[in-house]
């Protein structure tokens, strides 16, 4: 039997969103800035739009709540984060339609959810001549989605049910025993970072490109937040081939790769702790991305891409990093990926459905599940293959030594099946609309997996249905199922329950 | 073999001049590579004004000739490649480089394909020798501020905040 959630759950739910919609709308003071400093009214008047809609939709949730009393349950706070996770791009995608740069509100809605779970694939009609501001927009739903929009709003805000809202981000591991503290070290890692990174890409802007000053600090601020960030979007439509630098593709690596870190991994490199490679998580990653690499390199190899080594090393290395992290920067044309056919193919797609480290931003099923998924099945053919009564430590180390239950292995496995299923679900779809299995299977593992690499499926001609799909291969990738699951039981519950 | 049968295409173009642009060059490149081919565009972005040589990036989109300005003209995405040319060619009369607000100069490239070149490092432009400007850069109007957002967005804040702190007062316990 179904039971009906009383009416104090929505009103906990609305007050939960409601502040994560303040957050968002405080958000919109970033691109404003950019906006009255290079005097684009137009898109300051759209920002400031948003800015009041998700005030006023955040102060009409507090209202609505105001006589709300307990603790969410850990089940509504899924159901918090599934909501946010699709509400909030609607709410970022206004200053984009009213740009004028997108066909359809789909299409602006398409490009909000790409940016928000850090995706990077986009649908926009010349990016080239976009606002300032609004490209600075895109990247910073991007930050705000790779820091974790409820992550964000516990930042500011206490709230009730705190750790569920947390884990149903797709976090698993809290570095501090409180969730607000672990929220402020991510922040104090990402600004450190910020500073870091947008300091010294401007210097390179500036001395090596031989750009503009203020132009320096566009570039470094939208890069950085989307490499850091593992998001994809780049301020001009070749991506990083636009820099024409190796010197600016290496430091932009360093920038995929800490994102792709986990924030419990710069944990413990910032407290300098040691015998980090018994870590089964980095073993993997280090693992899975020497062979996807090795695999790619072969593939372009053998197909005759490249002339010499130097261009197939310096591209080949870049994609496949840019793959792995789940990041999405291209340093080659989609038209060129496209024909990365065979091994290449295979190591590229491969690399984008592992993606980078638990709780960092990157997407993909994650270096720690693909471990512990191998782990499992070796113990297992351990077990068998050991006389009966033989006891097998199913332990792994992840900060210390770990307990590999039965319960673990399977909820791994899982989530890796599930990812899987996305996939092969994406795909068939863009099969369906004729597309070739090769580009099919590329853009729905791309999709699903938060990484943005194009071989020209998304496109702002592409179907709406298909759109639609990877909207929706886009949000539960990144919340990684459990939540949304929870959203579909609580409107069958609401609706059907007594 | 796919290179044999490019060579079989590339040379008669290493004989003439040839116009094209950058989808065909993104399509065929083993066509053109190491060809002098022509390609007129948009420069868009910013000039990369290095030690000697400069590095922009021409569209040849159709927002080159058409600036995007309503909806209705949002027909898909930008189609550009980078130019590379010699510090003395570049003349700063040709205007700002394309963006918001901004047409860039319309610039007719002569120069090599260089495609994933392992002599420049492995890269793909076109390495210029010749450049002729169609049009200097010239300033788009830009759209105008829409009152009615402003109000919008203002009046919805102040309701916004409004509401917040009355759902404060009503929660606080009386006395």
């Amino acid at each position: 039997m179904l039971l009906r959630p009383p009416a104090a759950s929505y009103r906990l739910i609305a007050h939960d969103l409601g502040r994560i919609m303040a957050v968002v709308a405080a958000a919109g003071a970033f691109p404003m800035v950019w906006a009255i400093a290079r005097r684009e009214w137009h898109s300051a008047g759209a920002l400031l739009l948003m800015m009041g809609i998700g005030l006023l939709l955040a102060g009409a949730a507090e209202w609505l709540s105001s006589e709300r009393n307990g603790t969410i349950a850990w089940s509504h706070g899924m159901v918090v984060v599934a909501l946010a996770w699709l509400l909030v791009p609607a709410l970022g995608a206004l200053p984009l339609y009213l740009s004028h740069h997108y066909g359809t509100v789909l299409d602006a809605y398409f490009d909000a959810m790409s940016g928000l779970t850090t995706t990077g694939l986009a649908v926009i009609s010349d990016v080239d001549h976009l606002p300032v501001s609004i490209n600075v927009w895109r990247h910073t739903l991007q930050f705000l989605g790779g820091q974790g929009i409820v992550l964000a709003a516990l930042t500011f805000f206490s709230a009730s049910g705190a750790l569920s809202l947390f884990q149903a981000e797709g976090r698993e591991e809290r570095i501090f025993p409180s969730v607000g503290t672990t929220a402020r070290f991510i922040w104090l890692v990402s600004i450190s970072h910020a500073v870091v990174g947008i300091t010294i890409l401007t210097i390179d802007g500036i001395v090596v490109q031989g750009f503009h000053a203020w132009r320096s600090l566009l570039h470094a601020t939208t890069v950085f937040m989307a490499a850091f960030d593992t998001g994809g979007f780049s301020p001009q439509s070749t991506s990083i081939a636009y820099y024409h630098s190796p010197i600016f593709e290496m430091m932009v690596a360093v920038l995929m790769v800490a994102g792709a870190m986990s924030f419990g991994l710069h944990h413990a490199l910032w407290n300098r702790r040691k015998n980090l490679g018994a870590n089964l998580e980095i073993r993997t990653i280090l693992a899975t991305f020497a062979i996807t690499l090795f695999v790619t390199m072969a593939g372009l190899a053998a197909a005759d891409v490249f002339d010499g080594t130097l261009g197939l090393t310096r591209r080949g290395f870049f994609q496949v990093l840019s793959a792995h992290t789940g990041t999405g920067f291209a340093t080659v044309s989609s038209a060129e990926l496209a024909r990365w056919g065979g091994l290449a193919f295979a190591g590229m797609t491969v690399a984008m459905a592992l993606g980078g480290m638990s709780s960092s931003t990157a997407g993909g099923v994650k270096s720690l599940r693909v471990g512990l998924t191998i782990r499992s099945l070796f113990d297992t053919v351990r077990e068998v293959l050991l006389p009966e009564r033989t006891v097998v430590p199913n332990t792994f180390q992840q900060y210390g030594q770990q307990q590999l239950t039965p319960r673990l292995g399977q909820s791994v496995m899982t989530v890796s099946l599930l990812f899987v299923a996305l996939y092969l679900f994406g795909a068939a779809v863009a099969i369906a609309y004729g597309y070739d299995l090769q580009s099919a299977l590329f853009e729905s593992v791309s999709a699903s997996a938060a990484v943005g690499l194009s071989v020209g499926v998304t496109s702002p001609d592409m179907p709406a249905l298909l759109q639609i799909v990877m909207i929706f291969q886009m949000w539960i990738g990144r919340l990684e199922f459990v939540a949304v699951f929870a959203l579909l039981g609580f409107v069958v519950s609401s609706v059907w329950g007594d | 073999m796919i290179r044999l049968a490019a060579a079989a295409f590339v040379v008669p173009l290493l004989m003439a001049q040839v116009e094209v642009d950058v989808t065909e060059l993104d399509t065929h490149p083993e066509r053109y590579e190491g060809a002098t081919i022509v390609i007129t565009g948009e420069v868009i972005g910013d000039y990369g004004i290095r030690s000697d040589v400069v590095w922009v990036q021409l569209n040849t989109d159709v927002y080159a000739s058409r600036p995007l300005r309503t909806r209705e003209d949002a027909v898909g995405s930008n189609v550009g490649i980078g130019v590379r040319y010699p510090r003395s060619l570049h003349d700063p009369g040709w205007g700002p480089p394309g963006g918001y607000g901004n047409r860039g100069p319309i610039l007719r490239v002569e120069g090599v394909f260089r495609f994933n070149d392992d002599r420049e490092s492995g890269e793909t432009f076109v390495d210029a020798t010749a450049i002729e400007v169609i049009s200097p850069a010239r300033t788009l109007d830009t759209r105008e501020p829409d009152r009615a957002m402003w109000i919008t967005g203002a009046a919805a804040a102040l309701m916004g905040v409004g509401l917040y702190a009355a759902a404060r007062l009503r929660r606080r316990p009386v006395g």
